[in-house]
């Protein structure tokens, strides 16, 4: 009775060279027919001995666990899980601060007071809602970037947003709050936190690795205020549109095609 | 309402792909029973290992091609915590669209292949 728990436990040791959902998935079974196998080796049922048997198993592992490797890396960087109805709802908030972003920055259009105020309180939002919507397929790619990449939109976002309430919503005068010392700091701050964001999105490749490097070259432009800073808040709002977009879409693996036989 | 696979727009599957759906084929089949299929099938040219079968049955589990029996073996008879997988409507005619490929392969290549191996 030891020989099955001892092969069993070295059996276990190698299936960790899988991706831990597939083992999580699989293990059970795969413990199963490796031992159906070395128990044919040792009863004679089969051609192979006990010692070739192993070499097979693990031949077995080294040759497909870095296959599953990829494809669940593949999954994860392409987005193909299916986007949930929060995801939806938090890449269209989105959408909306980036929208309204690079609209205020269109000469005439909608620049008053009121939408100053609006687009910020939005752009925040949306930029908190974006990185809340993508962390779990961040996470999956690479955690602790994720993690610390998310915490510096999450805080400088809000950081932003509470000074834009504090200084501007009170009732009164019209207000800019560009000459409020803290104002200025938590801007370079939130651009700063953008720009490391778009850095870490980078891993989500495709149409999202794009969003994501638009974001970033958007937030470095926004921090050198003087020479780039219109077209690098404007790249910002474009990239945060095409994340909100990347978020909300729903995206599966392609599957066989079937076609109505009638 | 039955659907059909147009074979031109299927994806090609792997040789291992193809080997784990055609040894289901009717049955519903655990992982050790698809290995001796597979090796029955090739007359033994093809041995394909537990992390071979697994991987496989995962892809195809995810593209709808085959899918997990309710149904558990009588206890008497077979381990109770073994999982059989089945051909799906989809997977049945993703197999023949196989087959017919093999077919039109073999009809092909049969007169001067075997020709030239006779002589």
């Amino acid at each position: 009775m030891t020989r099955p728990a001892s092969h069993e436990r070295v059996y276990r040791l190698l299936l960790r060279l899988y991706p831990e959902p597939f083992r999580s998935r699989f293990g059970g079974e795969l413990v199963q027919l490796s031992g159906d196998l070395l128990r044919d080796a040792r009863e004679g049922r089969s051609r192979r001995g006990v010692v070739r048997t192993w070499l097979g198993l693990v031949l077995d592992v080294a040759l497909t666990a870095p296959a599953e490797h990829l494809e669940q890396r593949r999954i994860a960087h392409s987005l193909t899980r299916p986007a949930s109805s929060v995801s939806k709802a938090l890449g269209a908030v989105g959408i909306l601060g980036g929208l309204l972003l690079v609209a205020a920055y269109i000469p005439n259009l909608v620049w008053s007071e009121d939408v100053f105020v609006l687009r910020l309180v939005v752009l925040n939002g949306g930029a908190i809602a974006i990185a809340i919507a993508l962390y779990p397929r961040l996470a999956s790619i690479a955690r602790w970037q994720a993690t610390l990449a998310t915490a510096g939109v999450l805080l400088t976002n809000a950081w932003h947003l509470v000074l834009i309430v504090a200084i501007v919503a009170p009732p009164g005068p019209p207000y800019f709050p560009d000459v409020h010392p803290m104002y200025g700091q938590s801007q370079v701050a939130m651009w700063l936190a953008d720009a490391i964001y778009g850095s870490a999105a980078l891993v989500l490749g495709g149409a999202a690795g794009l969003a994501a490097l638009t974001l970033t070259l958007g937030s470095v432009f926004a921090i050198l205020y003087v020479t780039f800073g219109a077209l690098g808040v404007a790249l910002v709002g474009v990239g945060w549109i095409a994340l909100g977009l990347r978020v909300g879409r729903d995206r599966r693996r392609p599957a066989p095609v079937a076609v109505d036989a009638g | 309402m039955e659907t059909t696979a147009r074979p031109s727009a299927t994806p090609p599957l792997s040789r291992t792909a193809v080997h784990v759906l055609l040894a289901i084929g009717p049955e519903e089949r655990h992982g050790y029973a698809i290995m001796a299929e597979v090796a029955r099938l090739t007359d033994g040219a093809v041995r394909l290992g537990p992390g071979a079968i697994y991987t496989t049955i995962r892809r195809l589990l995810d593209d709808g091609l085959i899918a997990e029996s309710d149904e558990r073996p009588d206890p008497e008879l077979d381990d109770q915590r073994r999982r059989y997988y089945r051909l799906t409507a989809l997977g049945r005619t993703v197999a023949a669209a196989e087959v017919r490929r093999f077919e039109t392969l073999v009809s092909a290549a049969r007169p001067w292949a075997l020709g030239s191996a006779v002589e």
